[in-house]
Protein backbone atom coordinates (compact mmCIF):
# COMPACT_ATOMS: atom_id res chain seq x y z
CA UNK A 1 0.00 0.00 0.00
CA UNK A 2 1.27 3.45 -0.89
CA UNK A 3 0.71 6.23 1.63
CA UNK A 4 1.29 9.95 1.02
CA UNK A 5 1.65 12.19 4.07
CA UNK A 6 0.99 15.88 3.38
CA UNK A 7 1.93 18.28 6.17
CA UNK A 8 4.15 21.37 6.31
CA UNK A 9 5.43 20.34 9.75
CA UNK A 10 8.48 18.07 9.67
CA UNK A 11 7.66 16.94 13.21
CA UNK A 12 4.20 15.69 12.24
CA UNK A 13 5.52 13.95 9.11
CA UNK A 14 8.28 12.20 11.07
CA UNK A 15 5.84 11.20 13.81
CA UNK A 16 3.39 9.73 11.29
CA UNK A 17 6.20 7.83 9.53
CA UNK A 18 7.25 6.36 12.88
CA UNK A 19 3.71 5.14 13.52
CA UNK A 20 3.82 3.04 10.36
CA UNK A 21 7.46 1.92 10.59
CA UNK A 22 6.35 -1.50 11.91
CA UNK A 23 4.33 -2.13 8.75
CA UNK A 24 6.69 -3.01 5.88
CA UNK A 25 3.75 -3.28 3.50
CA UNK A 26 3.26 0.47 3.69
CA UNK A 27 5.44 2.56 1.35
CA UNK A 28 5.50 6.17 2.49
CA UNK A 29 6.12 9.43 0.60
CA UNK A 30 5.92 12.98 1.92
CA UNK A 31 4.72 16.34 0.60
CA UNK A 32 5.05 19.75 2.25
CA UNK A 33 2.45 21.94 0.52
CA UNK A 34 -0.54 21.84 -1.81
CA UNK A 35 1.36 21.94 -5.11
CA UNK A 36 3.82 19.32 -3.82
CA UNK A 37 0.86 17.13 -2.83
CA UNK A 38 -0.58 17.35 -6.37
CA UNK A 39 2.88 16.62 -7.84
CA UNK A 40 3.46 13.59 -5.57
CA UNK A 41 -0.04 12.34 -6.36
CA UNK A 42 0.92 12.41 -10.05
CA UNK A 43 4.28 10.67 -9.66
CA UNK A 44 3.89 8.46 -6.55
CA UNK A 45 0.26 7.40 -7.24
CA UNK A 46 -0.74 6.80 -3.61
CA UNK A 47 -3.63 4.60 -2.43
CA UNK A 48 -4.16 6.64 0.73
CA UNK A 49 -3.35 10.26 1.55
CA UNK A 50 -3.20 11.80 5.02
CA UNK A 51 -3.75 15.45 4.20
CA UNK A 52 -3.38 18.33 6.65
CA UNK A 53 -6.16 20.94 6.47
CA UNK A 54 -3.87 23.95 6.88
CA UNK A 55 -0.91 23.80 4.48
CA UNK A 56 0.74 26.43 2.24
CA UNK A 57 -1.52 27.22 -0.75
CA UNK A 58 -3.51 25.68 -2.17
CA UNK A 59 -4.83 24.56 1.23
CA UNK A 60 -5.88 21.05 2.23
CA UNK A 61 -9.54 21.52 1.33
CA UNK A 62 -8.63 22.74 -2.18
CA UNK A 63 -6.29 19.78 -2.72
CA UNK A 64 -9.02 17.45 -1.43
CA UNK A 65 -11.53 18.91 -3.92
CA UNK A 66 -9.15 18.55 -6.85
CA UNK A 67 -7.94 15.05 -6.04
CA UNK A 68 -11.34 13.57 -5.24
CA UNK A 69 -12.50 14.98 -8.58
CA UNK A 70 -9.72 13.55 -10.73
CA UNK A 71 -8.99 10.29 -8.90
CA UNK A 72 -11.89 8.16 -7.68
CA UNK A 73 -9.67 5.45 -6.23
CA UNK A 74 -7.53 7.45 -3.81
CA UNK A 75 -8.75 7.54 -0.21
CA UNK A 76 -8.09 10.82 1.57
CA UNK A 77 -7.95 11.25 5.35
CA UNK A 78 -8.04 14.86 6.49
CA UNK A 79 -5.89 15.77 9.50
CA UNK A 80 -6.83 18.88 11.42
CA UNK A 81 -6.67 20.55 14.78
CA UNK A 82 -10.04 22.07 13.89
CA UNK A 83 -11.75 18.69 13.62
CA UNK A 84 -14.09 19.44 16.47
CA UNK A 85 -15.67 22.27 14.49
CA UNK A 86 -18.70 20.81 12.79
CA UNK A 87 -18.60 22.91 9.61
CA UNK A 88 -15.04 21.83 8.82
CA UNK A 89 -15.89 18.20 9.47
CA UNK A 90 -18.92 18.54 7.18
CA UNK A 91 -17.01 20.37 4.42
CA UNK A 92 -14.27 17.71 4.37
CA UNK A 93 -16.70 14.81 4.17
CA UNK A 94 -18.79 16.56 1.49
CA UNK A 95 -15.66 17.10 -0.60
CA UNK A 96 -14.76 13.43 -0.55
CA UNK A 97 -12.68 12.75 2.59
CA UNK A 98 -13.17 9.22 3.94
CA UNK A 99 -12.22 10.12 7.50
CA UNK A 100 -10.99 12.91 9.76
CA UNK A 101 -7.97 12.59 12.04
CA UNK A 102 -8.00 15.11 14.86
CA UNK A 103 -4.60 16.52 15.85
CA UNK A 104 -2.56 15.74 17.88
CA UNK A 105 -2.59 12.38 16.09
CA UNK A 106 -1.98 9.31 18.24
CA UNK A 107 -0.56 6.04 16.96
CA UNK A 108 -3.73 4.20 17.98
CA UNK A 109 -6.00 6.57 16.04
CA UNK A 110 -3.81 6.57 12.95
CA UNK A 111 -3.52 2.77 12.79
CA UNK A 112 -7.22 2.32 13.55
CA UNK A 113 -8.28 4.56 10.66
CA UNK A 114 -5.77 3.10 8.19
CA UNK A 115 -6.84 -0.43 9.06
CA UNK A 116 -10.50 0.52 8.77
CA UNK A 117 -10.18 1.80 5.22
CA UNK B 1 19.32 20.94 -42.37
CA UNK B 2 20.62 23.78 -40.20
CA UNK B 3 24.15 25.12 -40.76
CA UNK B 4 25.47 27.22 -37.92
CA UNK B 5 27.19 30.41 -38.90
CA UNK B 6 29.58 31.81 -36.30
CA UNK B 7 29.91 35.57 -36.61
CA UNK B 8 32.43 37.78 -34.80
CA UNK B 9 30.84 40.48 -32.65
CA UNK B 10 32.39 43.27 -34.74
CA UNK B 11 30.74 41.85 -37.88
CA UNK B 12 27.24 41.75 -36.41
CA UNK B 13 24.61 43.82 -38.16
CA UNK B 14 21.17 44.88 -36.95
CA UNK B 15 18.46 42.48 -38.07
CA UNK B 16 20.58 39.31 -37.88
CA UNK B 17 18.86 36.54 -35.97
CA UNK B 18 20.67 34.98 -33.03
CA UNK B 19 20.80 31.19 -33.10
CA UNK B 20 21.89 30.80 -29.48
CA UNK B 21 21.08 32.12 -26.04
CA UNK B 22 24.05 34.01 -24.63
CA UNK B 23 24.55 34.58 -20.90
CA UNK B 24 27.19 36.50 -18.96
CA UNK B 25 29.32 34.97 -16.14
CA UNK B 26 26.50 35.47 -13.65
CA UNK B 27 23.95 33.71 -15.82
CA UNK B 28 22.08 36.88 -16.83
CA UNK B 29 20.67 36.47 -20.32
CA UNK B 30 22.17 38.92 -22.82
CA UNK B 31 20.40 37.64 -25.91
CA UNK B 32 17.84 34.90 -26.45
CA UNK B 33 17.90 32.41 -29.31
CA UNK B 34 15.64 33.48 -32.16
CA UNK B 35 15.80 37.20 -31.39
CA UNK B 36 16.46 39.72 -34.12
CA UNK B 37 19.57 41.69 -33.09
CA UNK B 38 19.26 45.41 -32.39
CA UNK B 39 22.07 47.94 -31.94
CA UNK B 40 21.53 47.92 -28.16
CA UNK B 41 21.86 44.13 -28.01
CA UNK B 42 25.06 44.24 -30.07
CA UNK B 43 26.49 46.96 -27.79
CA UNK B 44 25.53 44.89 -24.74
CA UNK B 45 27.35 41.85 -26.17
CA UNK B 46 30.43 43.97 -26.83
CA UNK B 47 30.33 45.36 -23.28
CA UNK B 48 30.38 41.84 -21.90
CA UNK B 49 33.30 40.93 -24.17
CA UNK B 50 31.54 38.17 -26.07
CA UNK B 51 33.70 37.26 -29.09
CA UNK B 52 31.46 35.16 -31.35
CA UNK B 53 27.78 34.35 -31.66
CA UNK B 54 25.85 31.78 -33.70
CA UNK B 55 23.66 33.45 -36.30
CA UNK B 56 20.81 31.94 -38.27
CA UNK B 57 21.82 31.87 -41.92
CA UNK B 58 19.36 33.67 -44.23
CA UNK B 59 18.96 30.55 -46.30
CA UNK B 60 18.20 28.52 -43.18
CA UNK B 61 15.69 31.11 -42.04
CA UNK B 62 13.77 30.92 -45.29
CA UNK B 63 13.87 27.15 -45.16
CA UNK B 64 12.63 26.95 -41.58
CA UNK B 65 9.93 29.60 -41.96
CA UNK B 66 8.16 27.74 -44.69
CA UNK B 67 5.53 25.68 -42.95
CA UNK B 68 3.82 22.83 -44.77
CA UNK B 69 0.60 24.10 -46.32
CA UNK B 70 -2.48 23.94 -44.12
CA UNK B 71 -0.53 23.79 -40.85
CA UNK B 72 -0.22 27.14 -39.04
CA UNK B 73 3.32 28.27 -38.43
CA UNK B 74 4.09 28.37 -34.71
CA UNK B 75 7.86 28.81 -34.98
CA UNK B 76 9.10 31.19 -32.27
CA UNK B 77 10.04 33.80 -34.90
CA UNK B 78 6.50 33.85 -36.32
CA UNK B 79 4.96 34.02 -32.84
CA UNK B 80 7.25 36.91 -31.90
CA UNK B 81 6.28 38.82 -35.03
CA UNK B 82 2.61 38.29 -34.05
CA UNK B 83 3.45 39.49 -30.51
CA UNK B 84 5.02 42.66 -31.99
CA UNK B 85 1.90 43.40 -34.03
CA UNK B 86 -0.37 42.80 -31.04
CA UNK B 87 1.82 44.94 -28.76
CA UNK B 88 1.69 47.81 -31.27
CA UNK B 89 -2.07 47.38 -31.46
CA UNK B 90 -2.40 47.43 -27.66
CA UNK B 91 -0.30 50.59 -27.44
CA UNK B 92 -2.31 52.26 -30.24
CA UNK B 93 -5.57 51.33 -28.54
CA UNK B 94 -4.18 52.71 -25.27
CA UNK B 95 -5.35 49.48 -23.66
CA UNK B 96 -2.39 49.44 -21.28
CA UNK B 97 0.93 51.22 -21.15
CA UNK B 98 3.91 49.09 -22.10
CA UNK B 99 7.28 50.71 -21.52
CA UNK B 100 9.90 50.34 -24.26
CA UNK B 101 12.12 48.16 -22.05
CA UNK B 102 9.14 46.01 -21.19
CA UNK B 103 8.39 45.30 -24.88
CA UNK B 104 11.79 43.62 -25.23
CA UNK B 105 11.40 41.81 -21.90
CA UNK B 106 7.96 40.50 -22.91
CA UNK B 107 9.36 39.16 -26.19
CA UNK B 108 12.27 37.51 -24.38
CA UNK B 109 9.97 35.82 -21.86
CA UNK B 110 7.72 34.46 -24.62
CA UNK B 111 10.72 33.24 -26.60
CA UNK B 112 12.21 31.52 -23.56
CA UNK B 113 8.88 29.82 -22.93
CA UNK B 114 8.48 28.73 -26.56
CA UNK B 115 11.99 27.31 -26.68
CA UNK B 116 10.79 24.55 -24.41
CA UNK B 117 9.63 21.95 -26.97
CA UNK B 118 6.66 20.83 -24.89
CA UNK B 119 5.37 24.42 -24.63
CA UNK B 120 5.72 25.04 -28.36
CA UNK B 121 3.98 21.75 -29.12
CA UNK B 122 1.11 22.31 -26.68
CA UNK B 123 0.65 25.93 -27.74
CA UNK B 124 0.54 24.93 -31.42
CA UNK B 125 -1.99 22.21 -30.62
CA UNK B 126 -4.31 24.42 -28.61
CA UNK B 127 -4.15 27.72 -30.50
CA UNK B 128 -5.23 26.69 -33.98
CA UNK B 129 -8.17 29.07 -33.82
CA UNK B 130 -7.17 32.67 -34.66
CA UNK B 131 -9.22 34.25 -31.85
CA UNK B 132 -7.80 31.80 -29.32
CA UNK B 133 -4.27 32.33 -30.65
CA UNK B 134 -4.47 36.11 -30.37
CA UNK B 135 -6.29 35.93 -27.02
CA UNK B 136 -3.52 33.70 -25.60
CA UNK B 137 -0.81 36.05 -26.85
CA UNK B 138 -2.53 39.25 -25.66
CA UNK B 139 -3.21 37.69 -22.24
CA UNK B 140 0.49 36.77 -22.10
CA UNK B 141 1.50 40.34 -22.97
CA UNK B 142 -0.81 41.83 -20.28
CA UNK B 143 0.33 39.25 -17.70
CA UNK B 144 4.06 39.72 -18.24
CA UNK B 145 3.59 43.49 -18.23
CA UNK B 146 1.96 43.11 -14.80
CA UNK B 147 4.66 40.65 -13.71
CA UNK B 148 7.34 43.18 -14.65
CA UNK B 149 5.53 45.86 -12.65
CA UNK B 150 5.52 43.45 -9.70
CA UNK B 151 9.28 42.94 -10.21
CA UNK B 152 9.12 39.18 -10.64
CA UNK B 153 12.48 37.55 -11.36
CA UNK B 154 13.31 35.94 -14.73
CA UNK B 155 12.30 32.41 -13.69
CA UNK B 156 8.93 33.56 -12.36
CA UNK B 157 8.29 35.61 -15.52
CA UNK B 158 9.08 32.60 -17.68
CA UNK B 159 6.69 30.47 -15.63
CA UNK B 160 4.04 33.19 -15.99
CA UNK B 161 4.59 33.25 -19.77
CA UNK B 162 4.08 29.47 -20.00
CA UNK B 163 0.94 29.70 -17.84
CA UNK B 164 -0.51 32.49 -19.98
CA UNK B 165 0.32 30.83 -23.31
CA UNK B 166 -1.28 27.56 -22.22
CA UNK B 167 -4.07 28.79 -19.93
CA UNK B 168 -6.84 27.97 -22.45
CA UNK B 169 -5.33 24.69 -23.70
CA UNK B 170 -8.45 22.87 -22.49
CA UNK B 171 -10.58 24.64 -25.12
CA UNK B 172 -10.00 22.08 -27.84
CA UNK B 173 -8.85 24.36 -30.64
CA UNK B 174 -11.76 26.82 -30.63
CA UNK B 175 -12.39 29.88 -28.48
CA UNK B 176 -15.73 29.46 -26.71
CA UNK B 177 -16.50 32.08 -24.12
CA UNK B 178 -19.11 30.04 -22.29
CA UNK B 179 -16.96 26.90 -22.00
CA UNK B 180 -16.86 26.14 -18.26
CA UNK B 181 -15.21 22.75 -18.70
CA UNK B 182 -11.93 24.00 -20.15
CA UNK B 183 -10.02 24.79 -16.91
CA UNK B 184 -10.35 21.21 -15.65
CA UNK B 185 -9.75 19.71 -19.10
CA UNK B 186 -6.66 21.90 -19.52
CA UNK B 187 -5.41 20.91 -16.07
CA UNK B 188 -5.78 17.21 -16.91
CA UNK B 189 -3.98 17.70 -20.22
CA UNK B 190 -1.06 19.52 -18.59
CA UNK B 191 -0.98 17.12 -15.63
CA UNK B 192 -0.60 14.17 -17.99
CA UNK B 193 2.57 15.73 -19.37
CA UNK B 194 5.40 14.91 -16.92
CA UNK B 195 7.49 17.83 -18.22
CA UNK B 196 4.91 20.37 -17.07
CA UNK B 197 5.37 21.79 -13.60
CA UNK B 198 2.34 21.24 -11.36
CA UNK B 199 2.27 24.96 -10.53
CA UNK B 200 1.61 25.71 -14.22
CA UNK B 201 -1.15 23.09 -14.44
CA UNK B 202 -2.70 24.58 -11.30
CA UNK B 203 -2.83 28.07 -12.88
CA UNK B 204 -4.66 26.56 -15.85
CA UNK B 205 -7.16 25.00 -13.43
CA UNK B 206 -7.67 28.16 -11.38
CA UNK B 207 -7.72 31.00 -13.92
CA UNK B 208 -11.52 31.29 -13.73
CA UNK B 209 -11.71 31.05 -9.94
CA UNK B 210 -12.81 34.27 -8.25
CA UNK B 211 -11.37 35.91 -5.16
CA UNK B 212 -14.77 35.73 -3.42
CA UNK B 213 -15.31 32.05 -4.29
CA UNK B 214 -17.90 32.65 -7.03
CA UNK B 215 -15.79 31.29 -9.90
CA UNK B 216 -15.51 27.89 -11.52
CA UNK B 217 -14.76 24.94 -11.66
CA UNK B 218 -14.37 24.45 -7.86
CA UNK B 219 -15.34 27.77 -6.29
CA UNK B 220 -11.95 28.28 -4.64
CA UNK B 221 -11.37 31.58 -2.85
CA UNK B 222 -8.56 33.80 -1.57
CA UNK B 223 -5.58 31.73 -0.32
CA UNK B 224 -6.82 28.63 -2.12
CA UNK B 225 -5.91 30.33 -5.40
CA UNK B 226 -2.26 30.62 -6.42
CA UNK B 227 -0.75 34.08 -6.95
CA UNK B 228 -0.11 33.54 -10.66
CA UNK B 229 -3.74 32.45 -11.14
CA UNK B 230 -4.96 35.62 -9.43
CA UNK B 231 -2.76 37.71 -11.74
CA UNK B 232 -3.66 35.82 -14.90
CA UNK B 233 -7.38 36.01 -14.08
CA UNK B 234 -7.29 39.82 -14.38
CA UNK B 235 -5.40 39.80 -17.69
CA UNK B 236 -7.65 37.06 -19.10
CA UNK B 237 -10.87 38.85 -18.06
CA UNK B 238 -9.70 42.16 -19.50
CA UNK B 239 -8.87 40.61 -22.86
CA UNK B 240 -12.18 38.75 -22.98
CA UNK B 241 -13.93 42.11 -22.53
CA UNK B 242 -11.86 43.56 -25.39
CA UNK B 243 -12.84 40.61 -27.59
CA UNK B 244 -16.49 41.37 -26.79
CA UNK B 245 -15.96 44.72 -28.53
CA UNK B 246 -15.79 46.77 -25.37
CA UNK B 247 -13.59 49.79 -25.88
CA UNK B 248 -10.48 49.74 -23.65
CA UNK B 249 -11.81 52.37 -21.26
CA UNK B 250 -15.07 50.47 -20.70
CA UNK B 251 -13.21 47.17 -20.36
CA UNK B 252 -10.84 48.77 -17.87
CA UNK B 253 -13.64 50.01 -15.63
CA UNK B 254 -15.54 46.73 -15.90
CA UNK B 255 -12.39 44.95 -14.72
CA UNK B 256 -11.54 47.38 -11.96
CA UNK B 257 -15.05 47.37 -10.51
CA UNK B 258 -14.62 43.66 -9.79
CA UNK B 259 -11.95 44.43 -7.17
CA UNK B 260 -12.52 42.36 -4.00
CA UNK B 261 -15.24 40.30 -5.69
CA UNK B 262 -13.84 38.57 -8.77
CA UNK B 263 -10.28 39.77 -8.36
CA UNK B 264 -7.75 40.17 -5.55
CA UNK B 265 -7.34 43.84 -4.55
CA UNK B 266 -3.55 43.79 -4.92
CA UNK B 267 -3.84 42.37 -8.46
CA UNK B 268 -6.29 45.09 -9.49
CA UNK B 269 -3.93 47.71 -8.03
CA UNK B 270 -1.12 46.12 -10.03
CA UNK B 271 -3.23 46.17 -13.18
CA UNK B 272 -4.11 49.83 -12.51
CA UNK B 273 -0.41 50.64 -12.23
CA UNK B 274 0.13 49.51 -15.84
CA UNK B 275 -2.34 52.08 -17.15
CA UNK B 276 -1.45 55.61 -18.15
CA UNK B 277 -4.73 57.25 -17.20
CA UNK B 278 -3.94 60.61 -18.78
CA UNK B 279 -3.26 58.89 -22.11
CA UNK B 280 -6.40 56.84 -21.77
CA UNK B 281 -8.47 60.00 -21.39
CA UNK B 282 -6.51 61.79 -24.08
CA UNK B 283 -5.40 64.46 -21.62
CA UNK B 284 -2.34 66.30 -22.93
CA UNK B 285 0.56 66.08 -20.47
CA UNK B 286 1.20 69.83 -20.69
CA UNK B 287 -2.01 71.81 -20.61
CA UNK B 288 -1.98 74.85 -22.91
CA UNK B 289 -1.29 78.01 -20.89
CA UNK B 290 -3.96 80.61 -20.40
CA UNK B 291 -2.31 83.16 -22.71
CA UNK B 292 -2.42 80.84 -25.70
CA UNK B 293 -6.07 80.06 -25.03
CA UNK B 294 -6.75 83.79 -24.82
CA UNK B 295 -4.95 84.41 -28.12
CA UNK B 296 -6.89 81.61 -29.78
CA UNK B 297 -10.15 83.26 -28.70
Amino acid sequence: MRLLIVDDSLLVRTQLKDFFSDSPAIIIEEAVNGIDALEKHRTFKPDIIILDYIIPPPDGLAVLKILSNIDEKVKIIMATTLGNQKFIYKACLECGAVAILTKPITKENALKIINRI
Amino acid sequence: MINLKKVAIDDLVEGMISNQTVCNDRGTILVVQGVSLTQSIITRLKNFEIDFIDILDEGDEKESSEAPSGIPDFTPQKVISAVRDLTDNIVDLRAVTIKKNNVAAIEECILLALHKPFVEKLFAACANDEILYKHSLRTTIFSINMGLAKRYDAARLEQLAICALLHDCGMEKKFRESDVEHPLQGFMKLRDNPEIDMGIALVCLQHHEHYDGSGFPFGFSRTQISELSLLLAVADHYDRLLIRNNDPRKAMFKTIEKKNTFFAPDMIDLFGSTIDWSRLYNIPKELPDKEKIHQQK
